[in-house]
């Protein structure tokens, strides 16, 4: 059963992963690197928690980065297509 | 660091376990971010964001071969502590028992799988058959004695090892089970007649009734490798060879979307 409660405590992390994707698809590593550089010390844990709610609920999916198709994300087209500060918004509710 | 992500659940390692791994290799967490990743596999676990993919439902009659091991076992043991606690000497009940053991043994065994095992298959056949064909050729004397109880021999555990092969059960689990099922009565046995024969101490009376007492390990072994297979399923010989699809090969799971 997949939980369907909110974001809670990832939701900053979660904001800080779409910020991230905003200008493209991201690598996993590169977009770890991005998030932290974007708000400090954040750790793997984290992030995961984050990304998995976030690909759960539509706003970023797995993007083909070369070769290594399973290993990049990137925002979804509704999000990608100026849904971005609404999503983010629903974060917080 | 690898133990750290196996705190994560199954359906979250069959989906970000690779890259997790990469992520930790290529940027070592330190011990804050060790503790980060502990609090990330328990709320994994307690609020799951991913699912397993559901599994395709079985098909009835891949149950066949397991409930028909089952039965086997089941028969064996019936018989065995029907000879062993009876009324007796008319074992006719317990007799029915121990044909219809036989029988199913057998029965349960082809299926698709035959045809990877066919070298193994066909060794032990071989020797089953070769060893029976001696023992004609021979005239039915001691050698042809000891032949045709190696040939049996080599039926009653080639017969267990191919149901437990069928069953998915390890080489290690496939040699206790011909070891404590087949190999170590036997020993058993022999030890206690010769003990008898040669030095006239009887520690167990060997009479019929106590023999196929150690028979019983063998039944209990078809019971529980029959249990296995009927809970992991099977194809039968007339299904068609079952292949597995991409997400049943990787165990694939699935992020679902609201």
């Amino acid at each position: 059963m997949v939980d369907g409660r909110g974001f809670g405590r990832f939701a900053e992390p979660a904001r800080l992963v779409l910020v991230a994707l905003r200008d493209g698809p991201r690598q996993h590593v590169r977009l770890f690197d991005e998030v932290r550089a974007l708000d400090g010390p954040i750790g793997p844990g984290t992030l995961y928690a984050a990304v998995a709610r976030l690909e759960r609920l539509g706003l970023i999916e797995r993007a083909t980065n070369g070769n290594d198709g399973m290993r990049a994300y990137r925002l979804t087209g509704s999000v990608a297509g100026g849904g971005l500060a609404s999503a983010i918004e629903g974060l917080y509710r | 660091m690898s133990r750290l992500v196996r705190l994560y659940p199954g359906p979250w390692r069959e989906r970000y376990e690779a890259e997790f791994l990469q992520l930790i290799e290529d940027r070592p967490p330190s011990p804050m971010e060790r503790l980060d990743i502990i609090r990330g596999a328990l709320d994994a676990r307690l609020h799951p964001q991913v699912v397993e993919a559901a599994p395709e439902p079985m098909p009835w009659t891949h149950r066949l071969p397991g409930l028909l091991s089952l039965s086997a076992g089941l028969a064996l043991c019936l018989a065995v502590l029907g000879i062993s606690f009876g009324p007796g000497p008319d074992w006719g009940a317990a007799a029915s028992f121990l044909g219809i053991a036989v029988i199913l043994m057998p029965i349960s065994l082809p299926g698709d799988y035959l045809g990877s095992q066919r070298r193994r298959l066909v060794l032990v056949g071989g020797a089953f058959g070769g060893s029976l064909a001696a023992a004609n050729v021979l005239g039915w004397g001691v050698a042809a004695q000891v032949l045709g109880t190696l040939a049996t021999l080599v039926a009653i555990c080639g017969l267990l090892a191919t149901a437990a092969l069928r069953a998915g059960i390890a080489p290690r689990g496939r040699w206790i089970a011909v070891v404590g099922g087949v190999l170590l009565p036997l020993i058993l046995v022999a030890g206690i007649t010769l003990v008898r024969e040669t030095t006239g101490v009887t520690i167990v009376d060997v009479t019929a009734s106590t023999t196929a007492l150690f028979a019983l390990p063998y039944g209990l072994a078809w019971l529980i490798v029959g249990l296995r297979m009927a809970v992991r399923g099977s194809p039968t010989i007339v299904d068609r060879p079952t292949v597995p699809s991409a997400a049943g090969r990787s165990g694939a799971a699935e992020v679902t979307q609201p």
